[in-house]
């Protein structure tokens, strides 16, 4: 291979994001290996000036059609904490069980249909539809599961309607939480143990690849940190997410249109390695044991790493949506109206950890509950720079591999990370120039 | 259980007819019970109503190479497919490519097609005269459907 490199993985338009792979070498010195997101802003945060608190969850679920339910919980968390109201025990029950739905439906789609054919070597998913038939079903059926998860509870699977600010305008009936409880004690975990068993026959395939950095995710001692917590940094410990600006420093830099963001390094992660290095010992026993045996012992610093982290979350929502939904059987569904009565006005920042990672919303209200400012920090932003900084450190360690191999490692490494521009990363044209 | 299903982006030109018939469908009273689905642009979400049992009719702004306007219905097969085949798509996946997945992964959905000749299909622009001047046709093909359904 020439000490001379140059690799430019090229956009092709896709509704949800434009991305390119740049990596310049010149006599072996690499002076360039990044990410470049070309995608234009949104300006959500503008749009939600002058609204009021009943329409910010509406709004800022449609940032996202995949994570629109973690968008739409951070959001209420938001809206809920700058106007004091108070939750039940019940609601929040019932939006954890929405969480684990919607982590465990994208976990899947990314884990099998984005990652497995870089694995066995194809170009897509439908590829796998003749040779793999019985996994697409598998992850078809998980995320029906999920879709029914959000339909049940929340009213639709995509941009729910019955989760409002202080609660839901409509209680599942217990029937139907009986119904979602088998399907997922029968089927459900069927269907994890197929996909974790794929997987595991597919370990050789997974790249070696080294390189510890910060791992920032939301934190609980109580539980596996997915619906609220404080924010852990693997460097310096714990914060409440009232400090997140001191914590993500987004920054702007000129490739890219989405800011980048860092906080003890020059980069950090988040997403599922990260909330598995920094909370591993929270999950479910069953999901620890699935990790030791799909080799993911913590702390992992191998970012292709990340799709056996989702699978091991995958059974660890489907469990924990069984213990949540035995909980609420057992004490039984109230009837509660939304507690829509705000107590006081102000500032209201909320986190969730939405499959990609640790995600924050920041309102400020005045006395009539209309939004005066809105700050959203996605996570996929948040993984930019670490992208950055591990294909600088890639490349150079590959470079005798070939073009395609090298070409094919930085897309499987952007493509572990989920982000929302996976899509377009996947059927990109590649085009080197030597 | 008929569902009737709108495929487009309601702020596309013509690409809106699908959302706009199925609103205009919510007015009515039918004969037994129908479930109307605005599927929006996703065709990915279409998957699980491909591979169910129920019969399908879907609604489409599709490129068929006729006049602007032209109402079109049709069964879907293999053969006629290429006519919707890159009518929507989104993450990558055209309503052609799920299609024959949902094929592939067993028996697909019976599936009518009523599809519209588009003008144009520029974003912020309103359906085109040539399409409304239709709309009283694609109404009456699609209550005649549901008519012989209901029988």
């Amino acid at each position: 291979m020439s000490r001379d490199l140059s690799i430019d993985v090229h956009h092709i338009t896709r509704v949800e994001g434009h991305g390119n792979i740049v990596v310049d070498m010149k006599n072996g010195e690499l002076r360039k290996a990044q990410l470049d997101i070309v995608e234009p802003p949104r300006f959500f945060e503008a749009m939600m000036k002058g609204r009021s608190f009943h329409e910010a969850a509406i709004i800022t679920s449609r940032i996202c059609g995949i994570c629109s339910l973690g968008h739409q919980m951070t959001s209420l968390k938001a809206t809920e904490a700058a106007l004091g109201l108070e939750l039940s025990e019940q609601t929040i029950k019932l939006r954890k069980l929405l969480v684990h739905g919607s982590t465990f439906q994208s976990n899947v789609l990314h884990a099998l249909f984005l990652a497995t054919p870089d694995f066995l070597n194809v170009g897509s998913v439908f590829p796998l539809v003749e040779t793999h038939k019985e996994v697409v079903l598998a992850a078809l059926r998980l995320k029906r599961l999920a879709n029914e998860m959000g339909e049940i509870i929340s009213g639709r699977a995509v941009h729910p309607i019955s989760c409002v600010p202080g609660g839901f305008t409509q209680i599942p009936t217990e029937d139907k939480l009986k119904y979602l409880k088998e399907q997922l004690e029968t089927q459900g975990l069927k269907d994890v143990a197929f996909v974790a068993e794929v997987l595991k026959s597919l370990a050789g395939e997974i790249p070696v690849f080294k390189r510890e950095t910060e791992y920032i995710s939301v934190y609980s001692d109580e539980e596996y940190g997915l619906y609220d917590g404080q924010i852990c940094s693997s460097d310096s410990g714990l914060y409440p997410v009232e400090d997140y600006l001191s914590v993500t420093n987004e920054f702007v830099v000129a490739h890219s249109s989405s800011k980048h963001a860092r906080f003890n390094r020059s980069s950090y992660m988040v997403g599922a390695l990260a909330r598995f290095n920094n909370s591993h010992k929270l999950l479910k026993p069953e999901a620890r044991d699935l990790a030791a045996s799909l080799g993911l012992v913590a702390p992992n610093f191998n970012p292709y790493m990340i799709t056996v982290a989702q699978v091991v979350e995958v059974l660890h929502c489907v469990l924990d949506s069984i213990d949540l939904l035995d909980d609420l059987l057992t004490t039984g569904l109230k009837q509660e109206k939304p507690n829509q009565q705000p107590t006081k006005y102000g500032r209201g920042i909320a986190t969730t950890e939405v499959p990609r990672g640790i995600l924050f919303h920041d309102y400020t209200y005045n006395r009539q509950g209309i939004i005066e400012a809105a700050n959203c920090i996605i996570p996929t932003g948040q993984n930019l720079a670490n992208i950055d900084d591990d294909m600088k450190k890639l490349v150079p360690e590959i470079l005798d591999q070939g073009k395609d191999t090298i070409t094919k490692k930085l897309e499987m490494l952007v493509r572990a990370y989920d982000p929302c521009i996976s899509c377009s990363v996947h059927m990109l044209d590649v085009e080197f120039v030597e | 259980m008929l569902k009737i299903i709108s495929l487009g982006n309601e702020w596309r030109g013509d690409d809106s007819i699908g959302p706009y018939l199925l609103k205009k469908l919510e007015e009515l009273c039918f004969p037994v019970p129908i479930q109307l689905i605005n599927a929006g642009t996703d065709a990915f979400q279409l998957l699980d109503h491909l591979m169910g049992n129920e019969p399908l009719l879907i609604i489409d702004c599709a490129q068929m190479g006729k006049s602007a306007g032209t109402v079109c219905k049709f069964h879907l097969t293999e053969a006629n497919i290429h006519s919707v085949d890159n009518a929507i798509s989104l993450h990558g996946f055209s309503f052609g490519e799920m299609w024959r997945m949902a094929g592939r992964l067993g028996d697909v959905a019976p599936c009518t097609i009523l599809g519209i000749e588009p003008e144009q299909i520029e974003f912020g622009k309103p359906l085109s005269e040539a399409v409304q001047a239709h709309i009283p046709q694609a109404m009456q093909l699609l209550q005649e459907e549901i008519n012989q359904y209901a029988n």
